[in-house]
């Protein structure tokens, strides 16, 4: 009896870690401005200030509509008009040195400034564009892509 | 190059001596002009850093280290261009949504601690009213609270000291309002040190908890 209940214990703290690392945001958002709006597995969801995003989630905005995004490490992504991001990868977990920030810009502008990844590991952010992979050493940047 | 045979096949022209003469013309004329796809823009920091950005595709790869140049990019296949100068003025046209939709630099706070133990030193008690003060400032606000530790100790302990000190200055935030639902606590042990030191350092200034209005 006391063995299944450990076993049963076991299950539930297990449940209960993978649920807590599905959960882990990336960042939220700030500054909304217009139409705003988060794909995330394939549903569209609103976006207000405070809203939390996660990897595999895209933002985009429409016409006259811009939005930032702080990222846990501090990481800040603004983008402006007509834009679209996709959040690929954020892993942060210093304890476990563990980290990867990668985004792609699939269209429209966006001003990037590195938070604390960069810092703690140099070649761990990448931005992707449709044309090329742009390796970020811990600065601010600025990016526009071009729809064909 | 598709685009341009496919030009030419369009307009009509079999690839007689003048059709060839006609898509070398179009070849000079389309090198001198090729459609931008991306601007890469490396700017200074706020503190005045520089970092650097690589741009790579399948036709090179290109470094931009120098403030206020950018590199272009016109397809996948073609090298990026060399960094060129950009004028402030023209970055300040081309991102000025972006710009203005830049989330407001996280306020850091760093409350220290006695060592090993989760009670604050005298100095730092009196910081949890000025990290309210910063929250009354923000039309929103969330707070991150990291444990950190020094690097003396096993890893276990430091783990459990790290998250005994952020729950520590959370439990004090919340009894002055501030709401729970917009708390993310972390503790990083000793991996995450403020002060970068080697193993087995007793250090002050890494028996800390960092809060950060954001």
């Amino acid at each position: 009896m006391g063995r299944i209940l450990s076993l049963l214990l076991l299950f539930v703290v297990l449940a209960a870690t993978i649920v807590s690392a599905a959960d882990e945001s990336a960042g939220s958002l700030r500054k909304k401005k217009g139409d705003v709006l988060i794909e995330r597995q394939g549903h569209i969801l609103k976006a207000e200030d405070g809203t939390s995003v996660y990897p595999n989630d895209t933002v985009s905005t429409g016409a006259n509509s811009s939005v930032g995004i702080i990222f846990e490490d501090n990481s800040r992504i603004s983008l402006g008009s007509n834009s679209r991001l996709e959040l690929k990868q954020f892993v942060f977990e210093p304890a476990r040195r563990q980290f990867s920030m990668v985004n792609e810009l699939i269209k429209g502008t966006a001003s990037f400034i590195s938070g604390k990844m960069t810092k703690l590991s140099p070649d761990s952010v990448i931005l992707e564009t449709p044309s090329a992979t742009i390796g970020v050493r811990g600065t601010t940047y600025h990016v526009m892509v071009r729809e064909d | 190059m598709h685009e341009i045979l496919y030009t030419a096949g369009k307009s009509g022209h079999a690839m007689s001596c003048g059709g060839i003469v006609f898509v070398l013309l179009l070849l000079l004329f389309a090198s001198g002009c090729a459609t931008i796809k991306d601007t890469v823009v490396l700017v200074q920091d706020a503190d005045g850093k520089v970092g650097q950005l690589t741009v790579a595709n399948n036709g090179g790869s290109k470094t931009l280290t120098v403030p206020n140049t950018m590199i272009e990019v016109t397809g996948s296949e073609k090298s990026p261009s060399d960094p060129k100068q950009i004028d402030q003025s023209k970055i300040d046209v081309l991102f000025a949504e972006s710009i203005d939709a830049w989330p407001a630099e996280p306020v850091i706070f760093l409350f220290y601690f006695l060592h090993n133990s989760t009670d604050l030193v005298t100095e730092s008690k009196s910081d949890i009213v000025e990290v309210i003060s910063a929250v009354n400032k923000r039309k929103f606000y969330e707070i991150s609270i990291v444990g950190h530790t020094d690097t003396t100790g096993t890893d276990e302990h430091n783990m459990g000291l790290s998250n005994a000190r952020a729950e520590a200055v959370r439990d004090a935030l919340i009894a002055q309002g501030i709401r729970s639902d917009r708390i993310n606590l972390r503790y990083h042990g000793k991996w995450d040190p403020i002060v970068p030191t080697g193993d087995n350092v007793s250090e002050p200034r890494n028996r800390v908890v960092e809060v950060v209005v954001k």
